[in-house]
C-alpha cells in the first residue's frame, strides 16, 4: 500500500525530460530566428507557448526550480508578445542564454542531479530585474526583503507531500531558511508520520510578486505561508541553529554527456495503425488455421510445426503492440489526493486518499475518459459518504475518513476501485426517495441489489441539498453510461455504517475479445467468453412461462430468465423451440440469463472494430469483427443484451425483481 | 475547365460541386458532390443491426473498415424495391466518416458548368426539403443535388 506521494511522479519524468526537449528546440529556433535579424513574429506565439507548457508540466512534477528559471523566459516572451518590448538581437541573445541554462538544469535533473547549475539562478534574478545583460548583474541586496513564515500542515506527511524540494527552490532565490524546532515533541512523544516544522525563510531581495506567487501556488497545499513584517539587518550568513539548505557544489560545470533516450514519443495514429494492422494478422492467421484445420493430415506435420510457431508469434505480436497503448492508471490518480483535499475543505470534512496498485496498466483510451467519472464518484465519496468528524468520532470511527482507490487485474480484466468508509447506502432512504419521485411504487419490495440499481436510474439524488459538490442528480448514470461507452462495467456495494464501494471493470484491452461465434437463423454474433459460464441444451421441464410474459430457465437448479436473441436483437427470427436450440448461460455482474440461439460455431478471436467510428454506439452491442469469410459479425455486450431483454419482458420494477430474483445477488462482489 | 457559370436567372445556391455523380431512386434522379464519392460497390450482404430504423440497412465489411449502409428509398419514406443487379451502394464521406448509401442504380456524371441549378422549390410545409441544396435543370432532365451532411449526418450521431 502506497500514499499517493509525489514520488510517484517520477515515472513520468522520463516522459517529461522528452518532452522539455521538444520545448526547448522551439524555443531556440525562433530565438535564432531573432537573433539573425528576421521578423520574429511567427515564432513568438510558438516560444511563448513552448515556455508555457514547459512551465505548466515542470509545476505539475514539482520541479520548482525549472519552473522559476521557465517563468521568467515565459514573462519575457509575454511582454514581447503583448508589444510591450520588441525581441531585438541583445534581448533574443540573453533568452538564448537562459534557454542554454534551462538545458543545462534539465539535464542535471535527467541525470539525478539536483538541477542546480552555475549562473541558472543569477540569471533568474537578472531577467526578472530587467536588465538586458543580466548574467553580469548580480543579486545584490536591494529592494527590501522579504520575510516569510512557512508552517507545514501537520499531516502534510500522511497526505504524502513533501516540502523538501519547494525549500530546495526558495534556495535558489538566495535566502535564508530557518528551521523553528521548538514545535518538535520529545523523541518518546513523536509520531513520525505528523510535521511538526515551521520555517522562517529572510529572502535579502524580494523577488517578483508573480514569481513568490508561482512558487507557492503548488505550496499551497503544503503550507500556511505568513508574510512577517521586514526586518532591515536580514542576515546573509546563517546563524545557528538555522539550516541553510546550500546550493550543492557546483557540480555541472560542463554539459554532462547527454543520457539516452529512453523513451520515445510516437504519434497515437502510428500506433492505433499498427494494432489494427496486428488485428488483421491475426484474422489472416485465424484464416489460415482453419485452412489447415480442413486440410486435416493432408497438412504435412512441416506445415503444421510452423504455423505452431507463426501462432505463437503472433500472439506475442498482439500482446506487445497493445502493451504500447497500456499506460499506468497513475495517469489518471496523480490528481486524487489534491481533489480529496480540496473536497475536504469546502465540506469541512476530514478525508484523506489511499491509492493502491497506481502501477496497474489501461488502454490509453480507457485512461484518457476516466477521469470524469473518477472524480464523480470520489465526489459522492466525499459528499454522500464521510461524515462529519464528529459523527465518525460517535459512531466509534477514526475522525479522519478515507478515500481508498485502488486498480488491480483480475484475470483478463482490470478492476478500479472507489471505496469510503463512510455511513454507507441508507437503503430505506433511498427507497423513499425513489417513491416519493414516482420511480418506484409505494408497494415495491426490493432486494439490496435492485435498491442499488435505482441509484443509477438517471437524474436519481439523495442529497437532501445541493451542494456544489454533487446532489444535482447528474449521477451515477453517467458514470455508468460514460464507463459502458468504454466498454466497462460498474457495480456498487455498500454497508450501512461501513460504508460504499464503487467497483470498475475494464476488458484489459478493447481490442481484441476472445469470444464464441453463435449463429441465430443466418446471422453470427460473437459472445464475449468471459461472460459465458456454460452452455446446454434444454429439456422441456426445464422451462417455465412467468406471468405470460418471460420464460424462466433452470439450469443446475438455478433458475434464470431466457433471452431470446433473435428478438431481443430484432432480427430474424431463429428457432422457436429452445429445446432445439442451444442455450448459452452468461453472466453480468449478480445477474445470469441463458441467450437462446440456433447453435454455437466456435471460439473465435475477434478483433474488435468499433461502430462508433462511422455510426454511432449500438446498445447490446460492444463492437463489430469481420469473420474468415469477409462477413461483419456484431460483438454482443452482454450487460446491454441483459438490459435490453430486461426492459422487453416488462417495464415495471416488480417483474424485473421476480424475472431476477432467482438469481443469485451477492451484495458485497 | 471552366467554372460554373453563373447566369443571371441563377439564384445564389452556395458551394456547387464542380461534378455530380447522378443516381437513380424511384425513377427520380438526385444528385451528389463528385469528390464526396470514394467508390460504388454492388450490393453485398449486409450485417443488420439491432433497434435501429429501418431505413438503417445494417453494416458491411469495406476492406477491413465497418460501414453503415443506409438505404435511400427507405430513409426518404418512398415505397421499398426489391435490390436487383443495377442496385448499387455508393460509399461516400461524411465528415471523418464513411457511408453506404443503397440506391437503385447509378446514372450519370453531370458538369455542373454546363447545367443550372436553382435553389430548392418550396414544396408546401408537408415536404422536408431540407436535404436539398438545389435543382438542376439539363435539357428535360431535372436532377436534385442532396446535402449529403443533411441526409446522413442525423443518423451517424452527427
Amino acid at each position: 500500500m502506497t500514499e499517493g506521494s509525489p514520488l510517484d511522479l517520477s515515472r513520468f519524468l522520463p516522459l517529461f525530460f522528452e518532452e522539455a526537449e521538444e520545448h526547448l528546440e522551439v524555443l531556440e529556433r525562433g530565438l535564432m530566428a531573432a537573433e539573425s535579424g528576421a521578423d520574429p513574429r511567427p515564432f513568438i506565439d510558438d516560444c511563448f507557448r513552448a515556455a508555457h507548457s514547459l512551465k505548466g508540466s515542470a509545476g505539475s512534477l514539482g520541479l520548482h526550480i525549472v519552473v522559476g528559471h521557465t517563468h521568467v523566459l515565459e514573462t519575457e516572451l509575454d511582454a514581447v508578445r503583448g508589444g510591450a518590448r520588441p525581441l531585438d538581437r541583445a534581448l533574443a541573445g540573453h533568452l538564448l542564454v537562459g534557454v542554454d541554462l534551462l538545458r543545462r538544469v534539465l539535464d542535471s535533473l535527467t541525470a539525478g542531479g539536483d538541477g542546480q547549475v552555475e549562473g541558472a539562478a543569477e540569471w533568474t534574478h537578472g531577467a526578472v530585474s530587467g536588465a538586458v545583460s543580466p548574467v553580469e548583474a548580480r543579486p545584490e541586496a536591494a529592494r527590501g526583503g522579504l520575510r516569510l513564515r512557512l508552517s507545514t500542515h501537520a499531516d502534510t506527511f500522511r497526505c504524502g507531500l513533501d516540502p523538501l524540494p519547494l525549500l530546495r527552490d526558495l534556495d535558489m532565490l538566495a535566502g535564508v531558511v530557518r528551521a523553528e524546532l521548538a514545535a518538535i515533541p520529545e523523541l518518546d512523544e513523536l509520531d513520525p508520520t505528523t510535521c511538526h516544522l515551521t520555517w522562517t525563510l529572510g529572502l535579502a531581495e524580494s523577488p517578483p510578486p508573480e514569481m513568490v506567487d508561482e512558487l507557492f501556488g503548488f505550496a499551497d497545499h503544503l503550507f500556511t505561508v505568513e508574510h512577517l513584517p521586514d526586518v532591515a539587518d536580514v542576515p546573509q550568513a546563517v546563524a545557528t541553529p538555522a539550516v541553510s539548505v546550500a546550493p550543492g557544489p557546483a557540480h555541472v560545470a560542463a554539459p554532462a554527456p547527454r543520457p539516452e533516450r529512453a523513451t520515445l514519443r510516437i504519434a497515437t495514429e502510428k500506433v492505433d495503425r499498427l494494432v489494427d494492422l496486428v488485428g488483421e494478422l491475426v484474422i489472416s492467421q485465424a484464416i489460415l488455421g482453419e485452412v489447415l484445420h480442413e486440410l486435416g493430415q493432408a497438412a504435412s506435420e512441416r506445415v503444421q510445426s510452423a504455423f505452431a510457431t507463426l501462432e505463437r508469434n503472433t500472439r506475442e505480436v498482439q500482446e506487445r503492440a497493445m502493451g504500447i497503448r497500456m499506460l499506468p492508471v497513475a495517469m489518471a490518480f496523480d490528481r486524487l489526493p489534491r481533489l480529496v483535499r480540496d473536497l475536504g475543505e469546502r465540506l469541512g470534512k476530514r478525508m484523506g486518499v489511499v491509492i493502491e496498485g497506481e502501477e496497474t496498466e489501461l488502454d490509453r483510451s480507457v485512461l484518457e475518459h476516466l477521469t470524469d467519472p473518477l472524480t464523480h464518484l470520489i465526489r459522492n465519496c466525499a459528499d454522500h459518504g464521510i461524515e462529519p468528524a464528529a459523527d465518525r468520532e460517535a459512531a466509534g470511527k477514526p475522525p479522519v475518513g478515507t478515500v481508498l482507490v485502488r486498480a488491480m487485474h483480475q484475470g483478463s480484466t482490470v478492476i478500479i476501485e472507489v471505496s469510503d468508509d463512510g455511513r454507507g447506502l441508507d437503503y430505506a432512504r433511498i427507497r423513499t426517495r425513489a417513491v416519493e419521485r414516482g420511480i418506484l411504487g409505494a408497494e415495491a419490495a426490493l432486494s439490496e441489489a435492485e435498491t442499488i440499481e435505482l441509484l443509477f436510474a438517471p437524474g436519481f439524488s439523495t442529497a437532501d441539498t445541493v451542494s456544489d459538490v454533487s446532489g444535482r442528480g447528474v449521477g451515477m448514470d453517467v458514470v455508468r453510461h460514460s464507463i459502458e461507452a468504454l466498454g466497462g462495467r460498474v457495480a456498487m456495494s455498500s454497508k450501512l455504517g461501513e460504508g460504499t464501494r464503487v467497483r470498475m471493470t475494464f476488458p484489459l484491452t478493447l481490442a481484441i475479445v476472445e469470444g464464441l461465434c453463435v449463429r441465430v437463423a443466418d446471422t453470427t454474433y460473437v459472445v464475449p467468453m468471459a461472460a459465458i459460464t456454460s452452455s446446454f441444451r434444454p429439456n422441456p421441464r426445464d422451462l417455465k412461462p412467468v406471468l405470460g410474459r418471460g420464460e424462466l430457465v433452470i439450469s443446475q437448479g438455478v433458475q434464470m430468465p431466457l433471452v431470446r436473441l433473435s428478438e431481443v436483437l430484432s432480427g430474424p427470427p431463429g428457432v422457436e423451440d429452445p429445446c432445439r436450440g442451444l442455450l448459452v448461460v452468461v453472466q453480468h455482474e449478480a445477474d445470469q440469463a441463458a441467450l437462446l440461439v440456433d447453435g454455437v460455431i466456435g471460439s473465435t478471436q475477434a478483433v474488435i472494430k468499433n461502430l462508433e467510428r462511422n455510426f454511432q454506439r449500438v446498445e447490446g452491442v460492444m463492437g463489430a469483427t469481420i469473420l474468415g469469410d469477409g462477413r461483419v459479425a456484431l460483438v454482443l455486450d452482454v450487460a446491454g443484451v441483459l438490459r435490453l431483454a430486461r426492459r422487453r419482458t416488462g417495464s415495471s420494477r416488480v417483474r424485473t425483481s421476480i424475472a431476477l430474483g432467482a438469481a443469485s445477488c451477492t451484495v458485497q462482489p | 475547365m471552366h467554372g460554373p457559370t453563373l447566369t443571371s436567372n441563377q439564384p445564389a445556391v452556395a458551394d456547387i460541386p464542380r461534378q455530380c455523380l447522378t443516381f437513380v431512386l424511384a425513377k427520380e434522379e438526385y444528385g451528389v458532390d463528385i469528390l464526396r464519392v470514394q467508390e460504388i460497390k454492388g450490393f453485398t450482404a449486409v450485417t443488420p443491426l439491432p433497434n435501429t430504423p429501418p431505413h438503417i440497412r445494417g453494416v458491411m465489411n469495406l476492406r477491413g473498415t465497418v460501414v453503415p449502409v443506409i438505404d435511400l428509398r427507405s430513409r426518404f419514406g418512398m415505397p421499398e424495391h426489391p435490390y436487383d443487379k443495377f442496385t448499387v451502394i455508393i460509399v461516400l464521406t461524411v465528415g471523418t466518416r464513411v457511408v453506404g448509401l443503397v440506391v437503385d442504380a447509378v446514372s450519370d456524371v453531370l458538369e455542373m458548368a454546363d447545367v443550372g441549378v436553382d435553389a430548392t422549390p418550396d414544396l408546401g410545409a408537408g415536404v422536408d426539403t431540407s436535404f436539398l441544396r438545389g435543382v438542376c435543370r439539363s435539357g428535360e432532365r431535372l436532377v436534385m443535388l442532396l446535402d449529403i451532411d443533411q441526409v446522413v449526418g442525423l443518423d451517424t450521431g452527427r
